[in-house]
């Protein structure tokens, strides 16, 4: 792309997914001082910018035009403060230095100098000294603030920090500094929101010290070499991002030259090369990165200008192939341009545009699709098939911080939603539908294993949500030691198609003569299928177990809740009280009231906990 | 490369860090006539003048490159040498 179409194209606030990814690749093929300063004057203004804290004992501020433009190439305009030298401790411990500037920053970036904390070879601090005084450091940091914190370990090479004595005089500077490091990673785990910064600044003992600048750090402080500063800012430019922007969820792939070597409309089923040899390898290992994608919580999807019956038999008769039909949460094999397949996969998965990337080896199909839906990510595959893997993963929009089960079960319980929506397409009406399923609810009392997911759940249901708490994990704890006569249960479905997981939580109190139903919230993705009804029923047995007459809700109005009043006047309730907050229900218990639902098959608790 | 050659790509290397048009990088630019010649960019100078003439510059050069004039003539001289 031309100087100047690039110029344009990054004033185009409409197009900044496509000038990001020029640009990307534009800084890359010369990654040297002044093209950063270059392209930095062109961007345009930023609208907003994120306050960010760069702490180090070293010389930082030259990473300043590379932050910047990296920044802006990762989505986000950096505001930086950098506190140098001796201060960068007392910012963490009293923070000062930080408070200083206007805004507080969004995340903290501390790029640790491990010679600095171990002191000098032989008289110096152990590594044990060394972590636990960063722990102190970190400790008084997070007593303060919650802010996310980012370690990136900077570990010059081993002549200038200190004599390695070997491990025959026993824990010497080479022992001390990997023992460091692993404590640091240790650190991470063990304080909420702290992630370790790969920058790859360490003595591989092997060479690959070219990010050191022994004259810069003997005359300034200054330790990273010019060539380093890219990489560098480029890394805590994208780990930051994280923060900032939600992680794209669909990786759109092309299927002939992207997932094989060849065309199957031409070579034929066993013309094309996918395989162990290469070229063959190379699209196995293709594949394998969008495997691992697919684990990592992004859903598969392709779009391919072909016969549907061509493709299919690739995957039937060509078992080098790691990807499976069913992998693909949606598949468009067909002659229709591939803007419109993307957007009718779009629609079909219930997400918008802006979470779709697509990959393609083809020029001319990721122009188009880059002119048509500037909301998706295009990857363009590079000639070099070997570099496909790498290409791929160049793009940040597939990064995240840290994976949460959800994450890991994202494309199952996509299939498994297709299985349900398929079903309910084929019968005619909902009791079919609901018998067809095989639905199954376990309701058991809370543990302190599903405390974690009781509580996302109640931070999270806005719909089905009778009170509308958010109990802190501290809160529901305490709940959980503290119930006497009723008891915190969770229920968690499952159904022919797949496992929805734990979807509702029930909270009860017995009072007298009545069982108080005291909360109760169910997912929305478990509404509609009896689950309420159950867990209704099993509040209502356990209030007749427990010798109790009536059972009593009280449920606050809220924004979004409205459902549940509706539900239970349609159950049956009568409204004892009824104000702007809330109503107070209440129901006489006999025998036929509040039914087990027939299509559900429970396994539950039997008596309050 | 040719001695106007040089002064061209040296000129072009203080229009950019500098963010100055080409015709006011003059012999006698200065930090002290040119407030955004400041330290860090005097080092961003240096680190640019490395990476695109493919030189290493000697610190005594690096602390005494005050001027467009200092800095031409130790880059000719550099170039002569390697």
């Amino acid at each position: 792309m031309a100087e100047q179409d690039l110029s344009a194209l990054i004033l185009d606030p409409a197009r900044q997914t496509a000038a990001r990814a020029k640009l990307r690749d534009t800084v890359d093929a010369a990654p040297r001082t002044l093209t950063y300063k270059h392209w930095l004057a062109q961007l345009p203004a930023a609208q907003n910018r994120t306050a960010l804290a760069v702490l180090s004992s070293l010389t930082t501020e030259t990473l300043e035009p590379f932050l910047q433009l990296e920044g802006y190439l990762s989505g986000w305009r950096p505001q930086t403060t950098y506190v140098q030298y001796s201060s960068w401790q007392n910012a963490l411990l009293v923070g000062q230095e930080l408070e200083r500037s206007e805004q507080a920053p969004a995340a903290v970036v501390v790029l640790l100098h491990d010679t600095e904390l171990l002191g000098p070879a032989c008289t110096g601090a152990t590594a044990a000294e060394a972590l636990a005084h960063l722990e102190s450091l970190i400790g008084a940091f997070r007593q303060r603030a919650a802010t996310p914190l980012f370690m990136g370990l900077v570990q010059p090479p081993l002549h200038a920090a200190g004599l390695s004595l070997g491990e025959a005089l026993g824990k010497g500077r080479a022992w001390q500094r990997a023992e460091f490091a692993r404590g640091v990673v240790q650190l991470c785990e063990r304080f909420a929101d702290m992630h370790l910064l790969p920058l790859g600044l360490s003595d591989q003992g092997q060479g690959s010290t070219e990010w050191f600048d022994a004259k810069g750090f003997l005359s300034t402080q200054s330790v990273l070499a010019h060539k380093a500063l890219p990489a560098v800012a480029r890394c805590i430019a994208r780990y930051v991002a994280c923060l900032l922007r939600p992680r794209r969820k669909v990786l759109v792939l092309d299927m002939d030259n992207t997932l094989w070597g060849g065309v199957v409309g031409e070579d034929g089923v066993h013309g094309l090369a996918v395989g162990q040899d290469y070229p063959g390898a190379a699209f196995v290992d293709f594949q394998r990165t969008a495997l691992a994608l697919r684990d990592s919580g992004v859903l598969l999807a392709a779009a391919s200008k072909n016969n549907e019956a061509d493709v299919m038999a690739v995957f039937a008769q060509r078992p080098e192939m790691l990807l499976k039909p069913e992998h693909f949460s949606a598949l468009r094999v067909n002659w229709q341009d591939k803007a419109s397949n993307i957007a009718s996969m779009a629609e079909q998965l219930g997400l918008g545009l802006d979470s779709f990337v697509f990959a393609d080896d083809s020029p001319i199909e990721c122009a188009l699709v880059r002119e048509a839906l500037p909301q998706v990510e295009v990857v363009e595959l590079p000639k070099d098939i070997a570099r496909y893997s790498e290409q791929l993963l160049r793009t940040q929009a597939f990064d995240v911080l840290k994976l949460t089960e959800e994450d890991r079960q994202r494309a199952g319980s996509y299939a498994a939603e297709a299985g349900r929506q398929q079903l309910r397409a084929e019968v005619t009406d909902l009791a079919s539908f609901l018998a067809g399923c095989n639905l199954r609810l376990s309701i058991q009392a809370v543990t302190a294993q599903s405390l974690d997911r009781v509580h996302q759940l109640m931070g999270k249901t806005n719909q089905f949500n009778f009170t509308l708490a958010r109990p802190s994990k501290e809160d529901l704890l305490a709940e959980l030691q503290r119930a006497a006569g009723g008891g915190l249960y969770s229920a968690t479905l499952s159904d022919r198609f797949g496992d929805y997981g734990l979807i509702g939580f029930v909270q009860l109190q017995a009072e007298a003569r009545h069982l108080h139903i005291s909360n109760l919230a169910l997912s929305c993705r478990a509404l509609g299928r009896g689950v309420e009804d159950a867990l209704l029923a099993f509040a209502r047995e356990l209030a007749q177990a427990h010798g109790c007459t009536q059972l009593r809700v009280a449920s606050v109005r809220g924004p979004r809740n409205q459902q549940v009043l509706a539900y239970l006047d349609g159950a049956g309730f009568e409204r004892l009280a009824d104000n702007e907050r809330g109503v107070l229900f209440a129901m006489s218990l006999g025998d036929a009231v509040l039914p087990w639902p027939a299509h559900v098959n429970v396994e539950k608790q039997t008596a309050l906990t | 490369m040719n001695a106007t050659e040089v002064e061209q790509r040296l000129t072009a290397i203080f229009s950019t860090i500098l963010g100055l048009p080409a015709d006011a990088v003059l012999p006698q630019l200065s930090p002290e006539t040119c407030p955004k010649w400041d330290s860090l960019n005097q080092i961003h100078l240096i680190n640019s003048i490395e990476e695109e003439f493919g030189i290493q510059l000697e610190f005594e050069d690096q602390m005494r490159m005050l001027s467009f004039g200092v800095a031409l003539e130790i880059v000719s001289a550099s170039l002569a040498a390697a």
